[in-house]
């Protein structure tokens, strides 16, 4: 048994000392992903704790078949599609508040501040979330993920369950898209 | 620099981040009150149990009324066959 089997084992049985090694060593890497999904760091927090919360509950139904690293962020980028999706429905239903304000109102009544609103402000960030939000999932998660630091298209290609050529390719046209985005205003 | 390519430089450029002071105690605060809530499978179990009472119930006072209804004919039937034996015996006489 090697050594990623032994702990996998150990975090089977839900051994405390593995789950913290766990969480300690993949953290940085899920906040991340999540950070470079939303661009906000609250989000971010938020989702990466979410993430483990569903990773602490389903590694016993984890077979091996990859690498554990491969698992998670497979289950963040997963989490974070699913919220993008939950968000476009919701955005879908409050637009017509955003247009009567009450967004706004809500925030002065209850004394806070939108999150990154400095960050919001700046046109650019803006666009570049706009942008991002417009492409289709694989080219989002492939552009996502490549840019983790640390991250190879070639580890990108395994979480993805696609070929290196795949990877690029989708890189490739996600930059195009944005740029095409921002073009078009 | 074109404005697209500016922006685009944004995305690379964007500088990790650490976890915040607390994420861990969010997390574990989270990780906590996950674990009291029922699981979707325990959940499951007692939406079919709850069920499966709700249908024993509605079978059983069916199956009353059911029997009611025939004990019902049954005397019926009875009265009806009295009768008739009653009549038919005063008819030999």
């Amino acid at each position: 048994m090697n050594s990623e089997e032994g702990f996998l084992e150990q975090l089977k049985q839900g051994d405390k000392k593995a789950f913290e090694k766990l969480f300690s060593e993949h953290r940085k890497t899920v906040l991340n992903i999540c950070y470079r999904f939303f661009l906000n760091t609250d989000d971010a927090e938020d989702l990466s704790q979410d993430i483990f919360v569903e990773v602490f509950h389903s590694v016993k139904k984890f077979r091996g078949e990859s690498k554990l690293s491969t698992w998670i962020y497979r289950i963040a980028v997963s989490k974070c599609l699913d919220e993008i999706k939950m968000r476009n429905r919701k955005k879908r239903i409050t637009s017509l508040g955003e247009k009567l304000g009450l967004e706004e109102i809500a925030h002065w009544l209850t004394g806070t501040e939108r999150p990154d609103k400095m960050l919001e402000e700046k046109e650019g960030y803006n666009k570049l979330l706009q942008g991002l939000n417009k492409l289709p999932d694989s080219q989002r998660v492939a552009l996502t993920l490549s840019k983790i630091e640390g991250y190879s298209n070639t580890e990108v290609a395994v979480i993805m369950e696609t070929s290196l050529l795949a990877v690029d390719s989708l890189i490739y046209r996600a930059k195009k898209n944005i740029k095409k985005f921002i073009e078009d205003g | 620099m074109k404005q697209e390519e500016k922006i685009f430089e944004l995305f690379d450029n964007i500088s990790s981040i650490e976890p915040s002071a607390n994420w861990d105690e969010m997390f574990y605060s989270k990780l906590k009150s996950s674990k009291s809530k029922p699981t979707f499978k325990t959940g499951n179990v007692l939406l079919v149990m709850s069920i499966a009472l709700i249908l024993v119930n509605v079978f059983s006072v069916a199956g009353n009324l059911w029997q009611q209804k025939n004990h019902h004919a049954d005397s019926n039937l009875k009265i009806v066959a009295k009768q008739f034996l009653i009549s038919t015996s005063s008819s030999k006489y």
